[in-house]
Order: C-alpha cells, then sequence, then structure tokens
C-alpha cells in the first residue's frame, strides 16, 4: 500500500496546492495512527490485562475495520495511472481540484 | 526561473534521467534518515527516558509518560504538514525538504545532548517535548517534499515505480532504529 500511496495522492492534486493537499491528507492520517497502539492497549486492558489468557480478538477487529475504511476510500477514487500532473485538476471532475490562479 | 527549485514543474522541461535518479535516491535517504530518527524515539522512550525524565514517578508512570512525549510528536506531524505543506507551495519543495532534514538533525541531536530531571528538574522533560515535537513538525513536513519531488520529476508511465523508491526509505529507517 505504501508503495503506490505517493503517486496515488500526488496525482490527486493540481501543481499549485499539491504539496499542501498531499501533505495534509497523509499527516491527518499519522495524527489518527498515532492514537492506535493506545486505543489497542485500551482494548488489551479491558479485555484482561494482555496476560496468556487475554482475548485479542477486539484488535482484530480494530485493525479490520481500518482496513476496509481504506479499501473502500481507494475503491471510490479515480484510477489515475500515467495521468500528466500538469494537467491535474484543469479540467471538470479531475480530482475534484482546480487550480488556484 | 530555476529548473532546479521544483518549485514550478510545469514550466519546465522533462528531467533527464541522471536527474530522475537523483531525486528517487534523495527521496529515499530523506525518508530513511527522517523514520529512523523519528522511530528510534521509540525504543528510547520505551527503554531509558521513563528513568532519565520521570524519575520521580513511580516506574510504571513514568513509563506511561515517556510515551506520551512519543506521541506528542504524532501530534505535531499534522502541523508540519499543514505549515510545511503549504511552504512547499509557496517556496518550493526542495527547500523544505532541506530543511526539514535539519530540522530533524537538530531535533535529535538535542534530545541526545539534554540533561536528565535530576540535574535541571522539570525544564528536562518539558524540553523533551518541545524537542519531540520539532522532531514531529519536520517528519510531517518531509514526507511531502519526497513524495512530490519523486513524483513531479518522473516521467508519467514511471512515477508508480520512482515515487515508491522514496517509500522504502520509510521500512528502511524504522529498521535500522531497531
Amino acid at each position: 500500500m505504501a508503495a503506490t500511496l505517493a503517486a496515488m495522492l500526488n496525482e490527486m492534486f493540481a501543481t499549485e496546492v499539491r504539496s499542501t493537499g498531499v501533505s495534509v491528507a497523509y499527516q491527518a492520517g499519522a495524527l489518527i495512527a498515532g492514537f492506535l497502539p493506545l486505543t489497542a492497549g485500551g482494548l488489551l486492558a479491558a479485555a484482561g490485562g494482555g496476560g496468556g489468557g487475554t482475548n485479542i480478538g477486539s484488535v482484530a477487529v480494530l485493525v479490520m475495520v481500518v482496513s476496509v475504511l481504506g479499501a473502500v476510500a481507494v475503491w471510490t477514487g479515480r484510477e489515475s495511472r500515467g495521468s500528466d500532473l500538469r494537467e491535474v485538476g484543469g479540467e471538470p471532475g479531475a480530482g475534484g481540484q482546480r487550480p488556484g490562479r | 526561473m530555476s529548473t532546479t527549485d521544483g518549485a514550478a514543474p510545469g514550466t519546465r522541461s522533462p528531467s533527464s534521467a541522471d536527474e530522475v535518479r537523483r531525486v528517487a535516491l534523495s527521496g529515499y535517504l530523506g525518508n530513511t534518515i527522517e523514520n529512523y530518527d523519528f522511530s528510534l524515539y521509540a525504543s528510547a522512550a520505551a527503554v531509558v527516558f521513563g528513568p532519565l525524565f520521570f524519575s520521580n514517578l513511580s516506574p510504571a508512570l513514568s513509563t506511561v509518560a515517556s510515551f506520551a512525549t512519543l506521541a506528542a510528536g504524532y501530534v505535531a506531524r499534522p502541523l508540519g504538514g499543514i505549515v510545511l505543506g503549504y511552504l512547499g507551495d509557496r517556496v518550493g519543495r526542495k527547500r523544505v525538504l532541506l530543511v526539514t532534514l535539519i530540522m530533524m538533525g537538530v531535533g535529535s541531536g538535542l534530545i541526545g545532548a539534554l540533561p536528565t530531571y535530576e540535574q535541571i528538574g522539570i525544564a528536562a522533560p518539558m524540553l523533551l517535548v518541545l524537542f519531540r515535537l520539532v522532531q514531529g513538525i519536520a517528519v510531517g513536513g518531509e514526507w511531502g517534499g519526497a513524495a512530490l519531488l519523486a513524483a513531479e520529476h518522473a516521467p508519467p508511465e514511471r512515477r508508480g515505480f520512482i515515487t515508491a523508491i522514496g517509500q522504502a526509505g520509510l521500512p528502511s529507517g524504522g529498521l535500522l532504529s531497531r
């Protein structure tokens, strides 16, 4: 997933706003991801403290839900392979972004 | 307009193969270095930051406090993404990438040089959080700079591969920090 993410995000934004768009999109995800270890730890603690008999199912469900959300986001996106980055946003419906000027 | 600052890819001719290789390599190294520094903090937080900076707390509490400073870095990443991402559009991707690498080096170096709680009291953990925020802002701006430089220099049909080289730097840095 990480391999294609950089190219895909870049193809979503027009050149004038690309740096802002790509950085904000990626780092907003990191903000949420930063709290997942804490969340997973909390789930484990609630399930019995993380010892040998702890049920880790809740953490597995958490990972599955996040994965499905990601899959839906990609599925509903537009295939942009090979597109000209200079033309992104220049035509109606292309990535939903318009050049700023 | 300079052809090497990457600020206005729409106005320049296609990059040479040599240029593309150089950009891919710098993206790879940038991501490796940033992620190495950013991840190394996790190991340090687990092992030494508790006793060094929160020695007045119980061992369990000091571990929690230590991991909270780790999380501060992740909170700062979107801030770096917004501010440095915007600057990437205004002053250029290359310059932002360079600045973020220096920021990370300075932040990590200062964390390594910090006096402990025993030596300077409450200022020690406060400075630790401050420098962790610097790390987070740097990492938040660096990724976009590396990804954009690679994507905008790569020929369209090879964009996926060229940007993926930079992406490989993330696990490389993580691996080195273990």
